[in-house]
């Protein structure tokens, strides 16, 4: 199948401006994604993985983006005003979050709610505007349409507010969906749930979605290709199978040794030494390096490049290339 | 025996459904038959809204009881160990509770004054013992709250209850906010103290991989009700009831790829169904057409199934 390339994003830098200070959040972060592709976004609290979804439909303030570029189909949207942005973001672009209770009206039915989105794509009203409201609560399998429809925010579940959410972001058609956590809040159960939704939707609509979580072992059940973020940067990309099994960066390794095994019980468990440092704070050199287990003398002065290691495999660190066979 | 929970209930009131009918009950925690040995981790675990944290609350007295007994001990009379301080509960976010205008040194000062644990003399002495015994430096006592990242935060919630020498600390999802890497840290100070002081913990947690990681027995909790309880790692390897199955079934396949579940929205409290609370979702229950008419009006016992193995289910 040919892959036709969706979003291209390159040298990504987002500061965020306070106390006139300017503290790079996202710093010089590049990937692509294909149409229809799932790619996930994993790293620790506080590493801008929030700050770089934000980047590709609008920030802000303090946040401000003071470089590279963001090309969705075509366009580069860092460059465009306020409004021209508009025309994508919650159309060809959506997002949807981890706590929806924040971002849904309390006092509005969720019908309603949804409706208003629809009458926002600018296309429908009247009648097709409800009748593609019900829909909507179809394709996110909301048990009754009806009942939903005039259902208020409290009274539904964290899942079927999250259906809701969803059913929002789809409104547009969006080529791509972002979903920033959008299962953290729930429980195992409904968590696997909306992911087999999200997934089937996927397949129907051929969205791409880009799929933010701290969670390494959600991440396999979502994304064809991963990507690890530390302090700010990719430090790892590849296929999510081939980092999952043999990661390259000292980062990626010490994460995953880390996830305790549902199967394993461990004495004590493997924990990175050290703390995540704030952007305020970085290390020189490679970000991780005063946590790093094999780190040498140049690690603290060289910043190492993100580097194509092998096909489609991209790595921060130049003291692992030598190992991809 | 450490503590000892029999038949415990907590009801809220919730909604007035029609403006004259009486509020509905929701029956939060419904009979719940638990004990804890000294020493000891049992893991509670259960869906959203089971009624883990209620549970924790009912036995140090945060929440009322409607029904049931808790005995800690040999203790008869509540109110002695209630107020002993012997069983401390920390949070998800143990700082949100501290003046943040006071350092967290001084917070804890308050503790070991309040219950005179030492004289006051030794007191920033203790203090600071109790700093290095949760692996935080002890210049730090200075600090205030909100210079502490989520990991340390933890760490001081844990000092603090060890003020007092609890030898029970109910852990109401403790890890859940924090990353892999500051989560492991966490549980593995938690079992070195057990290790070392013989402290036991109640470890609650929807996390059931971090749950294997700390806890000697597993209590499973649906809808205010034990549906199975038992050693670890028997749960496990071989889940008994149905609700459990499932439950680990997604857990463990999260590790591996695909997915299986059940259908449907979790229990509601406010309005369970009759006979066994599960029925609605049990695929036992609705096996190929071929409902099954007790488990729908008889709610069934928690009854000892093999070594120590309790399971409330009808068909098992
Ligand atoms: N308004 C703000 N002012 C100052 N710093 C901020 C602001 N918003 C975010 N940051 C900082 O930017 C960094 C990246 O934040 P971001 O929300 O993108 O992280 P994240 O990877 O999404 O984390 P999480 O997993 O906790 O959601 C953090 O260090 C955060 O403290
Ligand atoms: N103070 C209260 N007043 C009324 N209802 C309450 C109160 N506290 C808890 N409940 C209800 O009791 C039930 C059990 O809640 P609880 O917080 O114990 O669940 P939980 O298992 O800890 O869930 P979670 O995993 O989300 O923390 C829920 O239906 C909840 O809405
Ligand atoms: S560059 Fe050095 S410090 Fe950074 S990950 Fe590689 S070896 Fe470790
Ligand atoms: S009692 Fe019946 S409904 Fe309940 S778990 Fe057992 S088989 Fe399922
Ligand atoms: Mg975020
Ligand atoms: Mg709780």
């Amino acid at each position: 199948m040919k892959q036709i390339i969706l979003l291209q994003v390159s040298g990504l830098k987002t500061h965020i401006i306070t106390n006139g200070k300017s503290l790079p959040i996202v710093d010089d972060v590049s990937f692509d994604m294909n149409k229809g592709e799932t790619v996930g976004l994993v790293g620790e609290s506080g590493c801008g993985k929030s700050m770089t979804a934000l980047s590709l439909i609008g920030l802000q303030k303090p946040a401000k983006i003071i470089g590279g570029k963001v090309i969705f189909n075509g366009t580069d949207l860092v460059s465009l005003d306020k409004k021209s942005i508009r025309e994508y973001r919650g159309k060809k672009i959506a997002m949807i979050f981890q706590e929806p209770m924040t971002s849904l009206n309390p006092v509005m039915s969720c019908g309603k709610q949804i409706l208003e989105a629809v009458k926002m794509q600018g296309e429908l009203n009247g009648a097709h505007a409800k009748q593609r409201v019900i829909e909507l609560l179809n394709l996110v399998k909301y048990p009754d349409p009806k009942m939903g429809y005039k259902s208020y925010p409290h009274e539904l579940s964290g899942g079927m507010r999250q259906r809701v959410m969803i059913a929002m972001a789809l409104a547009g058609k969006p080529d791509l969906l972002i979903a920033d956590e959008p299962t953290t809040a729930l429980d195992v159960t409904v968590q696997a749930e909306i992911v087999n939704l999200l997934k089937k939707i996927q397949q129907q609509l051929g969205m791409a979605i880009l799929f933010i979580t701290h969670d390494i072992g959600l991440i396999k059940q979502v994304s064809d290709k991963i990507m690890v973020m530390y302090a700010g940067q990719i430090i790892e990309e590849g296929p999510t199978e081939i980092i999952l099994k043999s990661p390259l960066h000292p980062y990626t390794k010490a994460l995953l040794a880390c996830l305790p095994r549902i199967d394993e019980k461990m004495e004590i468990l493997p924990s990175i030494p050290g703390n995540v440092p704030t952007p305020d704070n970085y290390p020189s050199g490679c970000r991780f390096h005063p946590r790093c287990s094999i780190a040498v003398e140049g690690c603290s002065v060289d910043e190492p490049e993100f580097v194509e290691v092998s096909d489609s495999r991209k790595v921060r660190c130049p003291y692992v290339h030598h190992s991809v066979a | 025996m450490l503590l000892n929970v029999r038949d415990l209930k907590t009801y809220f009131p919730g909604r007035k459904q029609y403006l004259f009918s009486k509020p509905e009950q929701i029956k939060a925690i419904d009979g719940v038959t638990i004990s804890i040995e000294e020493g000891e981790t049992l893991g509670l675990v259960g869906e959203s809204g089971s009624g883990k944290s209620t549970l924790g609350k009912a036995i140090v007295n945060l929440v009322t009881k409607t029904g049931g007994t808790v005995t800690f001990k040999d203790f008869t009379d509540e109110k002695r160990w209630s107020n002993s301080g012997k069983i401390q509960m920390i949070f998800q976010d143990p700082l949100a509770s501290l003046n943040p205008r006071m350092t967290v040194g001084n917070a804890i000062s308050e503790v070991l004054k309040y219950h005179r644990i030492v004289p006051k003399y030794k007191i920033m002495l203790r203090v600071k013992a109790l700093f290095r015994m949760v692996e935080l430096s002890p210049d730090l006592i200075f600090n205030y709250p909100h210079q502490f990242s989520g990991g340390q935060r933890q760490r001081i919630g844990i000092a603090r209850a060890l003020a007092v020498n609890p030898e029970l600390i109910i852990c109401d999802e403790v890890v859940s906010a924090l990353d892999v890497s500051v989560q492991a840290q966490i549980i593995n100070l938690l079992k070195r103290l057990q290790v070392d002081q013989g402290i036991a913990y109640l470890f609650i947690s929807h996390d059931l991989a971090v749950v294997r990681q700390i806890a000697h027995r597993i209590a499973v909790l649906y809808c205010g009700r034990i549906v199975e309880i038992g050693r670890t790692d028997e749960i496990i390897s071989s889940p008994m009831h149905p609700y459990t199955q499932a439950l680990f079934s997604v857990a463990s396949e999260s590790n591996s790829g695909s997915m299986s579940m059940i259908s449907t929205e979790v229990a509601n409290p406010a309005n369970p169904p009759d006979g066994c609370h599960f029925h609605p979702r049990c695929p036992i229950a609705n096996n190929s057409g071929n409902f099954i008419e007790a488990c729908a009006s008889i709610d069934p016992d928690l009854n000892e199934k093999s070594g120590g193995r309790m399971v409330a289910c009808h068909q098992i």
